[in-house]
């Protein structure tokens, strides 16, 4: 069996180089990843709800906010009979139910997988509508919050001094913030939107991930290649950016799936609570909080968006997980 | 010690200060004035009374100044008098301080019980079908979200096996004395400590459970079990202690998630607690009590830390505070 180095190995003598594989690190990690059962459904999992999310309506026959009388609370089924014909008459209360007595004359029509909701409209295509938002808001947030947070992190390693200072204090009162609540005064004082929501989820976990490259900053600015680096002249936003960043690039791919999970559990559940995504735009929280009314008469509109939400939270937690144990140095014997 | 606790009491202040500028400007920032309500109320009140009143109240006051008489105020003990309750907020908190207490403080106990128990077991017995279930149950654990499972739920255990009441915090027929009250208490406890608990627990299980694992394969447990100690003593008195660290500082981390984190829980469930008076009070402009409230949270977590930085200390002898 061939053994697994990640470092060049040029000064390997002439003799071994036939049994050794040279590996590179890339690939020791993409086969560990791969090797965790879990967190490759997770991948799959989330990859499927992208596609459902943002390919989806290009299939589909409904609009999301397409309201229709006729099919309120529809059950979910993918086959369902065409409404009755309207009566001339007015007040016709039974032509607006489609299963009347001449049910079975109607012709067959494509109905709604996961029925509908109180206005009829398709639960299904606002999933997909609301899945946009919400995995939107928790890409784009999370992206940005680990890009600023780990500079400052690095910035405030590095630098030292009045700068580390400065910046832990920030992140000690960031820490020391109650999340929840600070986010629903955010909401109040923001008017309510998909940007505004990316806003201030950003500026909520901002420092989330500094704690962890300002510890890897601090031990790396003292490594070897550091000093050679500034022996040469670099100066020190090349060194931050160049050395140090890339170096923590690991366990920032950690926080960065884990703090995409984290930024769609708070949308949600701002959006849940009233404060977030506003209707008529779906999210997967305003949509659980509007169907709860029904939830004895309706309850699959409970149901699915919940499901969206625990599958791609926990499809993210597992990816985390998988992308911890493949970074972890301690792991190369598995 | 002492000296250690004393500068880190200290060390709190600013933060403190920071906290409640911050919190202070983003509320005033809110859209609305302690005004808003009695205009509401009273459809005689004009204009001129408005522009009277505001000035009355010093809402005209630029926003240092109303900072600084917040404050000053704050210090003495003074935290306002709610718009919304038409009480002091003193007399507003103290129940629902308390009611969110009994909750937390429960949760709190059972998720940790829980998580040791359930960590130490599969890391003992890793890889074992026990470890599998209790780590798939960990990761529903804390992927599920609350709200949502709070909901499914209460269809199943209040709609439609009519166990447990749906929500509130005790039933208006209760007979006097002490076990009626008690157990009537605890039958709508149990749903929301369940739900409060069950991300905290099944995180705190993965924690104890990884950590338990490495330090079994050190070299000082293989030397008591060759002394002859029986394998539940090098467990829990050798091994549990040494693992406890990073368990620690999690939990002294998630003081606010189990006290704001019950926000979610206490709407949901709409149990009268802390949460749930800041949710009513934030969507109320009851600014007051809002910032009481946030001020509370937040000294919450910076006790929270420092309990978990005391800790230490008792888990592992060498480190020292000075």
């Amino acid at each position: 069996m061939a053994r697994e180095i990640a470092a060049p190995t040029r000064a390997l003598p002439r003799t071994e180089e036939k049994q050794v594989k040279i590996v590179s690190l890339k690939s020791i990690v993409a086969k560990r990843f791969f090797r965790h059962r879990l967190a490759v459904a997770g991948l799959i999992i989330v990859t499927a709800m992208v596609l459902f999310a943002f390919g989806g309506p290009f299939l589909n026959l409904y609009q999301p906010d397409q309201v229709n009388l006729r099919e309120r609370f529809a059950t979910p089924s993918f086959v369902m009979r065409a409404a009755a014909s309207p009566k001339p008459a007015v007040y016709n209360l039974a032509a607006l139910q489609y299963d009347g007595e001449d049910a079975a004359d109607r012709p067959l029509k494509f109905g709604h997988p996961l029925g509908t909701d109180d206005l009829g409209r398709d639960t299904m295509t606002r999933a997909m509508f609301g899945g946009r938002v919400s995995l939107g808001i928790g890409f784009i947030t999370s992206i940005l919050s680990v890009t600023f947070g780990a500079s400052l992190g690095a910035l405030s390693g590095y630098l030292g001094g009045i700068w580390d200072n400065l910046i832990m204090r920030l992140v000690d009162v960031n820490h020391s913030l109650p999340e929840l609540p600070i986010l629903m005064v955010l909401s109040k004082i923001f008017p309510p939107g998909f940007w505004t929501m990316c806003l201030i989820l950003v500026v909520l976990s901002l420092f989330r991930s500094s704690r962890i490259t300002r510890a890897l900053a601090l031990s790396l600015k003292t490594q070897l290649f550091s000093e050679a680096a500034r022996a040469v002249g670099a100066d020190w936003s090349r060194l931050i950016f160049r050395h140090i960043i890339p170096n923590s690039l690991s366990p920032l791919f950690v926080s960065l799936t884990l703090g995409a999970g984290a930024a769609i559990r708070a949308e949600t559940s701002l959006s849940y609570l009233g404060l977030g995504i506003q209707p008529p735009m779906p999210s997967w929280g305003n949509m659980l909080s509007n169907a709860q009314q029904y939830f004895f008469s309706a309850p699959w509109l409970v149901f699915f968006p919940g499901i969206c939400i625990f599958l791609t939270l926990f499809s993210f937690n597992m990816i985390g997980d998988g992308l911890r144990d493949a970074f972890d140095p301690r792991m190369t014997r598995r | 010690m002492l000296r250690y606790m004393i500068n880190r009491i200290v060390a709190m202040v600013p933060i403190l200060v920071l906290v409640s500028v911050l919190v202070f400007s983003l509320l005033s920032s809110m859209p609305g004035d302690p005004l808003d309500r009695m205009l509401q109320d009273n459809p005689d009140f004009t204009y001129e009374d408005y522009m009277r009143l505001r000035g009355l109240y010093g809402l005209d006051d630029p926003i240092y100044v109303r900072y600084f008489k917040w404050a000053s105020q704050m210090v003495q003990g003074n935290l306002g008098y709610s718009r919304q309750y038409k009480i002091p907020v003193q007399n507003l908190i103290g129940p629902r301080l308390q009611n969110t207490l009994i909750l937390s403080i429960t949760s709190l106990i059972l998720a940790l019980s829980l998580a040791l128990l359930i960590g130490i077991v599969s890391a003992v017995k890793q890889y074992s079908p026990f470890d599998y279930g209790s780590m798939a149950f960990a990761f529903f654990g804390f992927s599920v979200p609350n709200f949502w499972l709070a909901l499914m739920l209460i269809v199943l255990f209040s709609v439609n096996l009519h166990w447990l009441p749906p929500g509130g915090i005790q039933s208006s027929d209760v007979p006097p004395g002490f076990w009626p009250m008690f157990t009537d208490r605890l039958k709508y406890l149990i749903m929301p400590v369940v739900i409060t608990a069950l991300a905290e627990m099944a995180s705190w299980t993965r924690y104890t459970r990884n950590s338990l694992i490495d330090v079994l394969q050190l070299d000082y447990l293989r030397t008591a079990r060759a002394k002859g100690l029986p394998e539940q003593a090098v467990v829990i008195k050798h091994a549990l202690k040494n693992s406890l660290l990073p368990l620690v500082t999690v939990v002294g981390g998630s003081f606010s998630r189990f006290f704001a984190g019950a926000t979610i829980v206490e709407t949901v469930f709409s149990y009268p607690g802390m949460g749930k008076l800041l949710f009513d009070s934030v969507m109320g402009n009851d600014f007051v009590v809002s910032m009481a409230i946030l001020l509370i949270l937040s000294t919450m977590v910076l006790w929270g830390n420092l309990l978990a930085d005391l800790m230490y200390g008792w888990i592992d002898p060498r480190i020292r505070y000075d």
